[in-house]
């Protein structure tokens, strides 16, 4: 990176012979056109990879470091005990079914947000936000009372895995939501009106060209849903009671390790855990390429 | 008759859009529904499409009452101003929709859908080489041109051989080059292709170069329809003849300026005399501003605009500041004449 902040460059050698208009910019500098950086993006790339690197590369290979430093034996035997393996299939499966719920949801919230004109969509609109904007353990609080054992509602989902589902299905609404509608809202409806006149029934409509199109977004939401799915920790401690083999999440259980000061085990499932995300974005991916593609 | 409208009114709140339109647009032919911006003519394209109902009347398509008939089963053909493409499609998947859902389902693999999909395949062929977009079957729309994407838009339209092309301001999204340059080729399309045709355009030189037929649209009624020569000889009143091309006043008669004869000298009985103030060339054509000499106890008469050849405007030696005598050209005077109030 430093070669190419370097302001003045002989033309490169292997080059056929530039002529002079490619001597432009400031004093008759001269590019490279191997490379399309400038000194400024140069500078921004370089800013965005130590950023970037501070943040999330460092610390993920640290984990990654910590995990493997007691060999595959001492992985393994983390990963297979009963308790951790429960915690990984509840916060997995939870966190699909949130998604998937989600999705639906999602495009549905969207499409009535963008296509529908009613009295209070404009509130409804900003209340999507609020489980965003709400620390989470106040909205497992909000949740406890609305949930819990004291539910004005008579429903008592408290120390069940419904709380979970609850708590994961709360925080993670706004993701699709806020993916598909601003795509919704670049759609044309001429397109739609396009096909009808093709002969096209509304069932085709959607199957064909607006799912197509929305694809890419609802992907991203629900790859956003996910992650946030399977690390969330405020909104469920206090409405899941995290009851081992019942409702204790992954987030949970690698407190559990840390608290007992077994920083391999909370690596170990943390590293299985980021490559469960990993897996699952590559596969949303790929699905939303099959569906964009079916069209 | 290929498309009866009657009776149609549509209203959009407090707005008219149309007024108890009544049309009939005969078949094979290529129909342009003239007028200017918010005058109607779009909603009345849709309604036949059946993108919009009519709060009255009924329009019929081919004999049959198409009134209460949903787009998708009116097999009506319509191409968009901004294209309406399927962005996630290649092109060739664009005009093979219509086709494609039309087509039964079949086993996949099977031999009626093998059947199918190569009879799909061969149309789809033949259409983009009649749209000229063969090379481009697989690329993304993304990757075409405006022309190029109207052009598959209107090949996708015939794939489903609709009983009428309705086209909603085709060509309005382009510059004037290709505008100019699909305009020909949708006239050469037709002649190929003998579809009824409707398209709606803002652009009168448009419609007289395209259209067999003009309809003039003006606040949800029409105006005058006709040929486009009827139209600019005999405007049935003063918005056709303002709208379809340049108007002067000359001696209280509204006329179109190139109808006006100059002379150097005072020649023709009732000429009308007076004084070059301004000569503008524009390429082969030359506008000529002419200040009449007042008449005394008469109001001062509006400056006549005159457009003449630049070969003319040179063998009379006019000039800003010469002496000219105006008089209406002799074969177009009647037809001016008579439709001026």
């Amino acid at each position: 990176m430093a070669d190419t902040a370097t302001p003045v460059r002989a033309p490169s050698v292997a080059r056929p012979p530039t002529p002079d208009t490619s001597a432009r910019g400031f004093g008759g500098r001269v590019r490279s056109r191997v490379s399309t950086l400038t000194l400024g993006s140069g500078l921004g790339l370089g800013a965005a990879m130590i950023w970037f690197s501070l943040l999330v590369l460092l610390p993920l290979a640290a984990v990654v470091a910590t995990a493997a430093a007691g060999g595959w034996k001492a992985y393994l035997s983390v990963l297979t005990d009963s308790q951790t393996l429960a915690a990984i299939t509840l916060t997995v499966g939870q966190a699909g079914l949130v998604t998937l719920v989600n999705v639906v949801m999602g495009t549905v919230i969207a499409w009535v947000l963008v296509r529908d004109r009613f009295w209070g969509r404009a509130v409804l609109n900003v209340i999507i936000d609020v489980p965003f904007a709400l620390p989470t353990v106040v909205a497992g609080l909000v949740l406890l009372t609305l949930y819990g054992p004291t539910s004005p509602m008579g429903l008592d989902f408290a120390f069940t895995r419904m709380a979970v589902w609850l708590a994961l299905a709360f925080v993670t609404l706004p993701f699709v939501v806020r993916a598909v509608q601003p795509v919704l809202e670049e759609l044309d409806t001429d397109v739609e009106e396009a096909a009808a006149s093709l002969g096209a029934s509304p069932a085709t409509i959607i199957g064909r060209i607006i799912l197509p199109a929305l694809a890419p977004a609802i992907t991203t939401g629900a790859a956003l849903s996910f992650a946030r799915a399977i690390s969330e920790y405020g909104s469920l401690v206090l409405l899941s009671g995290n009851r081992p083999f019942q409702t204790e999440v992954v987030s949970v259980r690698v407190l559990a390790f840390i608290e007992n000061g077994n920083n391999a085990g909370a690596a170990t499932v943390a590293s299985a855990m980021l490559a469960v995300a990993l897996v699952v974005i590559i596969a949303l991916d790929l699905l939303q390429r099959m569906v964009a593609r079916r069209g | 008759m290929s498309i009866e409208v009657s009776g149609v009114t549509k209203r959009f709140g407090e707005f008219v859009a149309l007024d108890d339109v009544n049309l009939s647009i005969p078949t094979g032919e290529l129909t342009a529904l003239l007028g200017p911006s918010g005058g109607g003519k779009s909603t009345l394209l849709r309604i036949i499409a059946g993108l919009e109902s009519a709060d009255r009347g009924t329009i019929m398509i081919e004999g049959a009452d198409a009134t209460r008939v949903p787009a998708r089963h009116r097999n009506v053909g319509f191409v968009f101003q901004h294209y309406a493409v399927f962005k996630h499609m290649t092109v060739a998947r664009n005009v093979a929709f219509g086709l494609q859902i039309r087509a039964k389902p079949a086993v996949p693999f099977s031999t009626t859908w093998r059947e199918d999909r190569a009879r799909i395949n061969h149309r789809v062929e033949e259409l983009l080489d009649l749209v000229h977009l063969s090379q481009f079957a697989q690329r993304l729309p993304s990757q075409l041109s405006g022309g190029q994407r109207q052009r598959m838009a209107l090949a996708r339209a015939l794939a489903v051989e609709p009983k009428v092309l309705l086209l909603d301001e085709p060509f309005g999204a382009l510059d004037a080059k290709v505008r100019k340059e699909l305009r020909d080729w949708l006239r050469r399309l037709h002649d190929e292709v003998h579809v009824t045709t409707v398209f709606v355009t803002h652009d009168q030189e448009e419609a007289l170069e395209v259209a067999d037929r003009i309809v003039v649209i003006n606040d949800g009624r029409i105006e005058q329809i006709g040929s486009p020569d009827q139209l600019y000889d005999e405007p049935a009143n003063d918005f056709v003849m303002g709208f379809l091309g340049e108007v002067t006043e000359l001696g209280g008669v509204r006329l179109r300026p190139h109808d006006i004869d100059v002379a150097v000298s005072p020649g023709v009985h009732g000429s009308v005399p007076g004084v070059i103030s301004r000569v503008l060339r524009v390429g082969f054509e030359v506008r000529v501003t002419v200040v009449p000499d007042p008449v005394i106890g008469a109001a001062p008469a509006p400056e006549v605009n005159v457009v003449m050849s630049r070969a003319h405007q040179r063998s009379l030696g006019l000039a800003e500041g010469a002496k000219v005598w105006l008089s209406p050209a002799p074969e177009a005077a009647r037809a001016r004449l008579a439709a001026v109030r």
